[in-house]
């Protein structure tokens, strides 16, 4: 008993020691490092997983990182100048900023959406909310994302989703934000086929939801889901993967991958 | 005395024109069918955009209903003396591709090459002049430097492809690289006389970067590609750049840009400095997805913001630059939130964005050979030259 209370500080101090909560790649001159990796230890439980996004400036650099679906934290650090931290979410947002003398200020930001919802105008979204929904049934399949604006992400639409189904997952089409519903119902149709809804004599949409819904999900935008088109995400027993697939893969491809990435989502 | 005075007033002139800068931004309308809705209500900004060496041509494909699927775009002096952007029909299929560099040939994407001319004067009616290169799916070329007429090199990079049988499958696999020999005929009309490839690429760095790669784009001179390697032992989603080995088969990862990025694509390597890339990427300002186009200075290692906040830009995920450094997208527009949509091209001096104007006051040792701006001069040279390889 001695022995393990003696072990458990060092313990705690070791790892205390070895989160630094900073990205690897982060700027080196960067003001106000301690206040920032404090700060960011109270926002993350353990050392976060940073992907770094496109520097928005020849000298900031930014980087993203999350432990919970659709809330995101963008950190963006200038060289010799204090770094800021965003906390992107659907409902609500968040700036902290540290001045020249490394006070910290909070500033409260709107929600990040792509379409605001309302009675006069609804929009047939794909939100977190959604992507919560479907993790918490545990089943396992593909999000794809796509857009009547990149030709193989429609024509390879119908192939995809054969092959998923095929499997035995589920298959959630995502439409590019950006596109109109009725550009994609004439690319559909002059590309692909036709998307129909789920009645009884006619092919169900394994998502169960209408096939146009447009993204305006913080998770996946979050997840460069809109660089290129298509973009193919997979989830299992609850959990999003963290890579996707970017572009088209034939069926070998896609289904290397995701028989790989099912077994790294234990 | 007065003649000699005219003279030099003259030389004055030009000296002073010569070294205007060109507008730092500069929006280019679609003008004529290209600006006819589809059925759907929008007009096509066309995909695949792909920029000519001197900025006067982009070959587009999904034109819109009132175009053949592929045009090709020239940006011209209106009689009114506004710019705009005019299409020319062909009878290529979706995703036909430009030989790069030397923008010599237009692809169609069973091999088939064309001249320019041909396609600006004979539109649908243009006859190829040899078919030859790796076929299908996102292939891109680029002229190898140092052509004669005798010798010409053109290297094709294709899409991941596998060999299932004795069929090349499109879509999956190893990257596969093709180089065709042309030459020119006395009657100035172009063959191929022999080829190498295709070859599989890339088996060399497999431990590192896995097998498959999306989003490749060959650099204009054929030495270089960038790709986004799919499973790489790092687990980064990140652009990288590779070198084409000389056994044409092996590949040597050369840069990473350490972002996913839409393709990065090609500028030219000029003066000793290494190719840059331009390419379309995202990231948020004040809590709302912001999209523009960077460039990726790959010897300063640092991404410059390219784009114009001044207006509200949706820009086309394939940007290209020209010889002297203009970056060209198409886009659509508006000059303020309530204001119509305008679709076009947008010319940018990378010299005269923002951001670069920053970084040079703030490391003037590191941008001493970065420009004021480039100059109107610079671009009627580079078109003169382009226009002898065009021959027209």
């Amino acid at each position: 008993m001695k022995i393990l209370i003696a072990i458990l500080p060092l313990i705690f101090s070791a790892q205390a020691a070895t989160a630094s909560y900073l990205p690897e790649d982060i700027y080196k001159n960067i003001k106000c490092q301690k206040e920032l990796q404090s700060h960011l230890g109270s926002l993350f439980s353990k050392d976060p997983k940073w992907e770094r996004t496109v520097d928005t400036s020849f000298d900031t650099q930014a980087f993203r990182a999350s432990e919970k679906i659709g809330e995101w934290y963008e950190l963006r650090v200038t060289e010799g100048k204090p770094p800021a931290i965003n906390f992107v979410s659907t409902k609500k947002g968040t700036e902290y900023s540290w001045s020249e003398s490394c006070a910290l200020a909070t500033k409260t930001l709107s929600g990040f959406e792509f379409f605001k919802q309302s009675k006069k105008n609804l929009i047939d979204n794909f939100s977190d909310e959604d992507l919560v929904q479907t993790l918490q049934t545990n089943k396992t399949g593909v999000i794809y994302v796509w857009s009547p604006r990149m030709v193989y992400s429609v024509t390879e639409f119908f192939r995809v989703r054969a092959l998923v189904q095929k499997k035995g997952y589920e298959f959630i089409p995502v439409l590019d934000h950006s596109a109109t519903v009725q550009e994609a119902k004439d690319a559909m149709k002059t590309l692909g086929g036709e998307l129909k809804l789920h009645v009884a004599s006619l092919q169900r949409e394994p998502s169960s939801v209408g096939p146009y819904k447009k993204l305006n999900s913080v998770e996946l935008y979050m997840r460069n889901s809109s660089l290129h088109f298509p973009v193919i995400y997979m989830y299992s027993k609850g959990q999003l993967h963290p890579r996707r697939i970017v572009g088209v893969l034939t069926d070998k491809g896609l289904d290397l991958a995701m028989t790989e990435w099912l077994g790294e989502l234990k | 005395m007065k003649s000699a005075l005219c003279f030099f007033a003259i030389l004055c002139s030009v000296g002073a024109a010569s070294a205007k800068c060109i507008p730092a931004n500069e929006y280019i309308p679609f003008v004529g069918k290209a600006t006819k809705p589809n059925s759907n209500g929008m007009i096509a900004l066309g995909m695949y955009s792909r920029i000519s060496p001197d900025g006067r041509f982009v070959l587009r494909s999904f034109s819109g209903d009132h175009l053949s699927a592929v045009t090709l775009m020239e940006i011209f002096k209106q009689p009114n003396g506004q710019k705009g952007a005019r299409a020319y029909e062909t009878d290529f299929d979706n995703e036909a591709f430009p030989v790069q560099g030397s923008w010599r040939f237009l692809v169609d994407i069973d091999g088939s090459h064309y001249l320019v001319k041909d396609i600006v004067t004979l539109q649908k009616d243009a006859r190829k002049q040899f078919r030859g290169g790796i076929t299908g799916f996102y292939t891109a070329a680029a002229e190898k430097p140092g052509a004669s007429d005798q010798s010409i090199q053109i290297r094709t990079l294709s899409w991941p492809s596998e060999r299932v049988g004795d069929q090349l499958e499109q879509g999956v696999g190893q990257l596969t690289n093709e180089t065709i020999y042309v030459r020119k005929n006395p009657d100035k009309s172009y063959s191929k006389y022999d080829s190498f490839g295709p070859y599989y690429m890339c088996s060399n760095i497999q431990k590192t970067e896995g097998m498959t790669y999306s989003l490749p784009m060959i650099s204009t001179d054929g030495t270089e590609f960038s790709a986004l390697p799919q499973n790489p032992a790092d687990r980064k989603v990140s652009m990288r750049v590779y070198k084409f080995g000389a056994d044409n088969k092996s590949c040597e990862k050369s840069d990473d840009l350490n972002v996913a990025t839409s393709k990065a694509i090609f500028g030219i390597a000029q003066n000793g400095k290494k190719a840059p890339v331009v390419f379309l990427s995202g990231s948020t300002v004040d809590n709302r997805p912001a999209y523009g186009i960077h460039l990726y200075d790959r010897d300063l290692k640092r991404t410059f913001f390219v784009g114009d906040r001044a207006k509200r830009v949706s820009a086309d995920s394939f940007p290209g630059m020209t010889k002297d450094g203009r970056v060209v997208y198409g886009a659509r527009w508006r000059d303020c939130e309530a204001c119509p949509e305008t679709l076009g091209y947008v010319i940018t001096d990378f010299y005269q964005a923002e951001d670069v104007k920053r970084f040079k006051e703030q490391h003037p040792d590191q941008a001493k050979n970065f420009k004021q701006c480039i100059t109107e001069e610079e671009v009627a040279k580079v078109e003169a030259e382009q226009s002898v390889l065009y021959g027209f």
